[in-house]
């Protein structure tokens, strides 16, 4: 597998933990009128899990995999 | 005090500093120093995705319906983990292709077709004038506002204000003469504009900077913390019902949905292509971007619940919800802080105005008005006429218009609507270029026939769901199209199509649209026949990454062109300086010198043509080129030839790649066995010169003292003897070899006792033996039923394993073991010794040709090197294995393995 694809799936793999987070159901069980120190349990999950895909988009894309790799 | 004038000296000099920016920006690129080449500039390029509707609106929708405004953010996020993909694809695709627009890249896509182009441009046009309206709209209303300081005052009707007293129609005419100036100062090929993305990335950082202070202010200022906002919100039911979702399942639907939207939005809008793609100085910045434009968008979201929220808390009844971001603190009278907000607004409402009208102006200049200008006999025909100050006229009229029109719909139409939901309906039209733009990339069957029809049927279903309700809303058609539907068909209803209900108008529209226009695009390509020229450009698209990084060496013109027409073409469209230039490049690459009556190869046509596509886009510039080469039709076979030449030769170096390798392993591996043949001659020729010197001086004692002492001359002679009979010993072994290597070896197979092999062996090493005191034992077996085999040369090898043992035995008290034990199928000879042993290393390398094991005392042992490896070959022709065991200082054990039956090997 070349760096770069590994890259892709590795991107890829975030978007789609990104759309299962943020979509029905896995959405539905924060949709409860439960609050955390005052701020609403669904506004704080959608944030925090905003955030952690940035930082799992950054992850991956930061640099091509080291070569050590064989390319082919 | 805010007064109006320090307002309008505030407004207008952050106008002028863009100006100033833009100056510089243009300046340094000129000078070949770049200030935006870097990811961080490039990703607060694309923060001009954020506009008024973000800065005001995302507030409005927040205070009406909680996290509705979040998909917008959350799909260009999750577009950006996938941007490595696709977003570095289109960038790539458009540098190749020098695609400097949407619509031409769609156009370029489905064989450069102006048709397709034109309708890109129209559904393009139509879609944003409401979205740069909405951005007058909020310039015009926070300004309303902010000069009632210290009063909050709703603005209610704009159309009171005369436009000459409207302070919106001044900056609109700003901006147009901003993106005049920096938007169309030369006709690239490239059309990239440095000063204007330095602009751009100023204000997103304004924006960013004015909606986080508001946001402090609201949260920390007013209230005490998060927390303290929504537990204060949480007290009014109106507002408590929007922490959470309905339970019904439309709204998580429309939530989806909204997220498709932005997602594809992201890609398709004009803006977004210009900054991203167009603007774009190098691919790699995208690897930066792609994490660092989501975090922007996560900043510039953290507080607009808590400035929604605490402005609902804040001010109970007669203050629109759009506007809390400026309201609250003017509430609060902080006049630098509200300042600092109108700003912000006005920075977002700008950037937008600016890039979306130069991306528009692009579009409306290559796919609209130059399709017709083309074909207008005295243009086509005068050859020589200059029309490069023309198209940039043109872009220059189509800036002013598209701000004109904007403001006129603003004034006129855009009364009726919130800003979130103009935005949105520009959304749901821009959205319809994905199926196109996304099958485009990645399925090579996609059609131009197939991508106008999709775009058609998405833009009919856009018009009939959204743009029509909206003309209902505005008062201009009767409401019961709405209720009852057309032709008071319930089925037709606008906001229920077909019936479906239970969706929010958009996510309906966006649901209808997108599903009629994918069906049409994948339908119809399905069912259409493709031009060489659609076959060749998909091709070119799909496997982007498969073929040159250069137009040029994926030729497709098979024509004749004199380099003067072509010359001629370019410069009226580029200028005399640029073409120059441009040509001169291509012929210092390539090594040519043109001639007055020199003809133009397909490569520098299509470079010809590239360079044209990147002033007047592909569709005209494939015209236009056209008009002077006498094309020979393209088959369709010698399309596909084309394309498999040019991908040939790619595959081909790699090909060349793998042989080269392959060719210098050999190589390593021919060198290695030279040096061990030069090692074996200089072994053999130092084994031959020894026994040679002593046979020469013994002869020469002989000849000088002709009467020795009868047994003096004796034992000198015997010297002789024993000395040839080593030297013939050891030219045997080198033919021996020979023949072994060759395959001239002739075996005679005989029943055989290994057994008498072991004591004839013995019998003749066994002198050597005793005159250096070695004790020998035999361990044979009683019975032992022979073996087919040759017998000299099993004598010879088990000669070869006892003279090797005697050579390296210990010096005092050597001992030498043979042993012979049967095996069900095969029987086992083993000889060991007590000497110094083999080095693990030198296990396996001992049984090869011209290789010795080394000794630290001893250094290179005597013997030619040959022994052990004749004897392995004689052990493998009669089917067996031979191999050695030792531990250093302790001796070695060879032994070598017979079968019983034993079938000759084919040699």
């Amino acid at each position: 597998m070349t760096p770069d694809s590994l890259k892709k799936r590795r991107l890829a793999g975030v978007f789609l933990l990104g759309w299962v987070f943020f979509n029905y159901p896995i959405f539905s069980l924060f949709n409860l009128p439960a609050a955390w120190k005052g701020i609403p349990l669904l506004y704080g999950y959608v944030f925090f899990i905003w955030a952690l895909i940035i930082v799992l988009i950054m992850l991956a894309a930061r640099r091509d995999p080291p070569p050590d790799e064989p390319d082919r | 005090m805010l007064t109006t004038e320090i307002i309008l000296l505030i407004a207008f000099g952050y106008v002028g500093i863009l100006f100033a920016i833009a100056h510089f920006g243009d300046r340094r690129a000129a000078q070949g120093r770049s200030i935006i080449s870097n990811p961080y500039i490039y990703a607060l390029s694309l923060a001009v995705y954020c506009t008024a509707w973000t800065f005001y609106g995302s507030v409005g929708r927040a205070a009406a319906s909680g996290l509705g405004f979040l998909p917008t953010y959350i799909g260009p996020t999750l577009v950006c983990a996938l941007g490595w993909v696709v977003l570095r694809k289109i960038v790539r695709i458009s540098k190749i292709h020098r695609i400097t627009s949407i619509a031409d890249f769609i156009a370029s896509r489905y064989g450069k077709s102006g048709a397709l182009a034109t309708l890109v441009t129209i559904i393009a046009v139509m879609g944003i004038i409401p979205y740069i309206a909405l951005q007058l709209k909020a310039i015009s209303m926070s300004y309303n506002i902010i000069n009632q300081f210290p009063l909050i005052v709703m603005p209610r009707y704009f159309a009171d204000i005369p436009v000459l007293q409207d302070t919106a129609f001044y900056v609109a005419l700003l901006l147009a003469l901003f993106a005049i100036l920096f938007g169309t100062r030369h006709l690239d090929a490239t059309e990239r504009h440095e000063g204007l993305v330095a602009a751009i990335a100023f204000e997103s950082l304004v924006k960013l900077v004015a909606f986080l202070a508001a946001g402090l202010f609201v949260t920390y200022g007013i209230f005490q913390g998060f927390g303290d906002v929504f537990t204060k919100a949480a007290a009014i039911p109106r507002l408590q019902e929007l922490f959470i979702f309905e339970s019904r399942g439309g709204e998580y639907f429309s939530w989806c949905i909204d997220i498709i939207l932005s997602m594809v939005v992201l890609i398709c809008l004009p803006r977004q292509f210009q900054v991203m793609v167009v603007e774009n100085v190098n691919e790699n910045h995208l690897q930066k971007a792609v994490w660092l434009f989501p975090l922007y968008l996560l900043a510039i979201n953290l507080f607009v619940l808590p400035i929604a929220f605490g402005g609902a808390v804040y001010f109970t009844v007669g203050v629109d919800a759009d506007t809390f971001v400026l309201t609250l603190p003017i509430a609060r009278q902080q006049e630098m802080l509200s300042l600092l907000v109108f700003i912000g607004g006005m920075s977002a409402a700008t950037s937008m105005v600016i890039v979306e009208t130069v991306a528009l102006s692009t579009m409306i200049c290559n796919d609209l008005v130059m399709p017709v200008l083309l074909r207008l006999p005295f243009v086509r025909s005068s050859r020589s006429q200059d029309l490069s100050t023309a198209v940039l006229n043109i872009r220059r009229g189509s800036i002013a218009l598209v701000v004109l029109s904007a403001y006129a719909y603003f004034r006129f139409v855009g009364e009726a609507y919130a800003l979130v939901s103009i935005g949105l309906i520009s959304f749901v039209a821009v959205a319809q270029f994905a199926p196109a733009l996304l099958g485009g990339i990645f399925w090579k069957q996609g059609t131009r026939d197939g991508a106008i029809s999709g775009l058609a049927a998405g833009f009919a279903v856009w018009s009939y769901t959204l743009v029509l309700p909206s003309l209902v809303e505005a008062g201009l058609l009767d409401e019961g199209l709405i209720t009852r539907g057309l032709l008071q068909i319930a089925a037709l209803r606008p906001y229920q199509l077909f019936g479906l209900e239970g969706l929010d108008p958009i996510a309906h529209a966006v649901f209808w649209s997108l599903l009629m226009n994918g069906s049409f695009y994948v339908g119809v390509s399905l069912f259409s026949h493709k031009t060489a020229l659609e076959l060749t450009q998909a091709a070119l698209f799909v496997e982007v990454f498969t073929y040159p990084a250069k137009a040029e060496e994926s030729s497709l013109w098979r024509g004749t062109a004199l380099v003067t027409d072509l010359r001629i073409l370019l410069e009226r469209f580029l200028g005399n300086p640029r073409t120059e230039e441009a040509l001169n490049t291509f012929a210092s690459k390539r090594k040519i010198r043109w001639g007055p009556l020199s003809k133009a190869d397909p490569a520098l046509v299509t470079y010809a043509e590239t360079l044209l596509a990147g002033a007047i886009g592909s569709a005209s510039a494939r015209v236009m080129v056209a008009s002077v080469v006498k094309e020979e039709p393209l088959g369709l076979d010698e399309v596909m030839h084309i394309l498999d030449e040019t991908r040939q030769v790619i595959a081909y170096s790699r090909e060349l790649e793998r042989t080269t390798a392959e060719l210098k392993s050999a190589n390593d591996r021919l060198k290695q066995l030279d040096r061990l043949k030069n090692e074996f001659i200089s072994t053999v020729t130092h084994e031959l010169r020894t026994p040679l010197t002593a046979v020469r001086s013994v002869a020469e004692i002989l000849h000088a003292n002709p009467r020795l002492p009868p047994d003096q001359h004796r034992n000198l002679t015997d010297v002789i003897v024993r000395e040839s009979e080593r030297l013939t010993r050891l030219i045997n072994q080198v033919l021996d070899f020979q023949k072994l290597e060759t395959g001239k070896m002739t075996w005679q197979l005989l029943p055989v006792d290994i057994r008498e092999i072991c004591r004839e062996a013995l019998a003749s090493v066994r002198p050597l033996m005793e005159e250096r005191n070695i004790r020998a034992t035999l361990d044979l077996p009683e019975q032992l039923p022979p073996i087919s085999g040759d017998h000299d040369r099993l004598l010879q090898a088990m000669l070869n394993l006892l003279s090797n043992a005697v050579k390296f035995c210990d010096s005092r008290g050597g001992q030498v073991e043979i042993q012979v034990s049967r095996r069900p199928d095969h029987l086992q000879v083993a000889v060991r010794d007590n000497g110094a042993g083999i080095r693990p290393e030198d296990l396996e390398v001992i049984f090869e040709e011209f290789r010795q094991g080394r000794h630290d005392s001893r250094g290179r042992p005597p013997g030619s090197g040959l022994g052990l490896s004749i004897t392995r070959r004689i052990v493998e022709f009669h089917g067996g294995r031979i191999w050695a065991e030792s531990q250093p200082g302790r001796g070695s054990t060879f032994s070598f393995t017979l079968p019983f039956t034993f079938q000759q090997q084919e040699e």
